[in-house]
């Protein structure tokens, strides 16, 4: 009975049997590796890129989907950069998570009041908002420097930094939400079945619009950390944000037919990406072989995802389109 | 009465189309001159190539993202494989071919043969398909200078005033309507991406029939990457991304349907032209690339929107 739960507790937990590993590997090969800087480093990109993957993990426990989260990262950063010169810091925060909701209401009408399929809406979504931050901007990065908002992205409180913090306190919370809350455990019943789901009285439209702005605000949120590390905030971030987020999400176990995950797999994933590109760095692996083992990476999991769902019948993909 | 009023919905996207065209000509002096619509046919037909693969792959329950990352890699072989000959040229567009189907088939086997999500598997290919591009090229621009006459006519040359771009187009076009909808295989498409359980029942092999969808799609997405290289002759490895969403617009504008089983070449044709108009007309009336993105994600949310009311209002 014991070493059965151990069976599946690390079968629920299986990056961490990678990434213990991976992280002794790296600090066995390369001394600069485990240096406070090194670790600084990969614990911020880390952080910004497991925001929109703790988002992107509501949104495909929903059985939803979302193309639009790095567009959305980009005109965040951008809002909250130009707001800060005008409004401080307050206004750079709010301007960069309203952008985010906007995102995700975008997402939320296509999909519930259009009933667009969340690919669509989403593409939707990502077309009209890199056009537009790209439009206002005309392609331009914005910078402006403030000691508060450098925080954000840059401070430390004891040896961890700030953006660590908060995707610790935003994993936290999305913990608590999507397994002790009624509508967290609402957005596994729209994704398992969404007609089961709307007849035992789930409303499953606003769920699933819920579940399209928290994927926006924490998208928001990410951009807004981006842009406070780079005190710069520019329109073309994000093209492969999605691409990262969905790895980091389906690495970790959640599944793309819906109604199953957990946040907890996902920082899993994540760490994983993050260390993974740390140490293709550290080792110089060019920025194109990169992108390469990303894409491979994403391809070998998606495969995976298919394999561990064996039962459900194939052409459910197209739900989850 | 009833035929012609199916008959008119069913064309509903060519009164658009007249209509687009009677309200420019109206608005511009320049739009309905001989050389503009030229133009337009010339810079459609490479849109329009591709998005005749994207009906199919849509009509099998489908989305392919990787065929703009197709397209620029077969365009950035066929100008790196230097057409300065005859040979040199029917290699150059031989080669990129074989490449472009080979890496449909790759996409074929991983969302056919293993049921894998289409849109998180093409993104996964293309991501890798444009890194194996700057990889090739090292992150370059490739031209070939003195390419072959018969290169630049492929590009740019005319058959009796028509553009030799739009008439490959109109080729890749007919034959892609004659399988739809005079072969075995269409019919298994149809049915495969309708329902694929009561296709598979019936003995339909849905899986290879999705599976060859994938390979047009790389077939026709390196074609429009040959045609993009022989007009152009200097490119940017990373020139084919967006051609994907493009031609998904234009498919999806002409009521093909994003559940699969429902869609048509003739009308994708009729979006290819749509969209190749409007951004003609936006690009005369001095609108920006970037907010013609804007506008063009609200025609496609808006297109998909309107064929989901008129499906429900038909029932």
């Amino acid at each position: 009975m014991k070493s059965r739960r151990w069976v599946d507790a690390l079968r629920t937990h299986r990056m961490l049997a990678i990434v213990i590993p991976m992280f002794v590997l790296f600090a066995v090969i390369n001394p600069r590796f485990l240096t406070v800087r090194n670790l600084t480093n990969v614990l911020q990109q880390f952080s910004v890129d497991g925001l929109i993957a703790l988002g992107m993990t509501v949104v495909i426990i929903g059985a939803g989907f979302d193309l639009a989260v790095g567009a959305v990262e980009a005109a965040a950063g951008v809002a909250a950069v130009a707001a800060l010169q005008h409004a401080g810091v307050p206004g750079a925060v709010l301007a960069g998570l309203a952008v985010g909701l906007i995102g995700g209401l975008l997402n939320g009408v296509f999909t519930t009041k259009l009933g667009l399929s969340p690919f669509i809406a989403s593409l939707g979504t990502m077309l009209i908002a890199r056009g537009v931050v790209m439009g206002v901007t005309d392609a331009k990065p914005i910078s402006y420097f403030d000691e508060t908002f450098d925080f954000l992205g840059n401070g430390r409180i004891g040896e961890i930094p700030v953006p660590a913090i908060i995707l610790l306190v935003v994993a936290i919370l999305l913990h608590i939400f999507l397994t002790r809350t009624r509508p967290g455990r609402q957005v596994f019943a729209l994704g398992g079945n969404e007609e089961a789901a709307r007849v035992t009285g789930v409303p499953t439209d606003r769920i699933k619009a819920m579940t399209y702005l928290i994927g926006g605000a924490l998208a928001g949120l990410s951009g807004l950390l981006l842009a406070s590390r780079l005190a710069t905030g520019s329109p073309v971030v994000g093209e492969d944000a999605s691409l990262t987020a969905v790895s980091a999400v389906l690495l970790g176990g959640t599944s793309l037919a819906g109604g199953k995950g957990s946040v907890v797999q996902t920082v899993e994933g994540t760490l994983f990406m993050s260390l993974l590109v740390n140490g293709m760095n550290l080792l110089k692996v060019s920025a194109y072989y990169q992108t390469l083992i990303q894409g491979l990476c994403l391809i070998v999991v998606v495969v995976i995802d298919v394999y561990s769902n064996r039962t459900r019948f194939a052409g459910r993909e197209r739900r989850a389109a | 009465m009833k035929a012609l009023v199916s008959n008119l919905k069913r064309y509903a996207i060519w009164w658009v189309l007249v209509g687009l065209v009677l309200l420019l000509t109206l608005l511009s002096d320049v739009f309905l001159t001989p050389d503009n619509l030229m133009n337009v046919l010339r810079q459609v037909s490479i849109n329009g190539v591709v998005a005749v693969g994207m009906t199919f792959v849509l009509i099998g329950g489908n989305f392919d993202l990787s065929v703009g990352y197709i397209l620029g890699l077969a365009a950035v072989m066929a100008i790196q494989l230097q057409p300065t000959t005859p040979l040199a040229t029917a290699v150059a567009i031989l080669l990129p071919l074989v490449v472009g189907t080979i890496l449909g088939l790759g996409n074929g086997f991983l969302i056919g043969n293993l049921g894998a999500n289409s849109i998180v598997v093409t993104v996964g290919t293309g991501f890798a398909i444009q890194a194996l591009t700057l990889l090739y090229v090292g992150g370059q621009h490739v031209s070939v200078w003195e390419a072959d006459p018969s290169f630049v006519t492929l590009g740019s040359g005319y058959v009796l005033g028509v553009p030799i771009p739009a008439i490959v187009f109109l080729v890749v076009a007919l034959c892609g309507h004659f399988l739809l909808t005079r072969t075995t295989y269409g019919q298994y498409l149809y049915a495969s991406g309708d329902n694929p359980t009561a296709a598979a029942l019936a003995g339909v092999p849905v899986k290879r029939t999705r599976a060859l969808t994938f390979v047009l799609a790389g077939l026709t997405a390196a074609i429009g990457g040959i045609m993009l290289a022989a007009r152009v002759r200097n490119l940017d490895p990373t020139a084919g991304a967006g051609y994907e969403f493009d031609a998904l617009t234009a498919a999806i504008l002409g009521g093909t349907s994003v559940n699969g089983g429902r869609g048509s070449v003739v009308t994708t044709i009729a979006g290819v032209i749509i969209l190749g108009i409007l951004s003609n007309a936006m690009t005369l009336l001095n609108i920006s690339y970037n907010y013609q993105l804007v506008i063009r994600g609200v025609i496609l949310v808006a297109a998909v929107s309107i064929d989901i009311m008129a499906r429900r209002g038909s029932r």
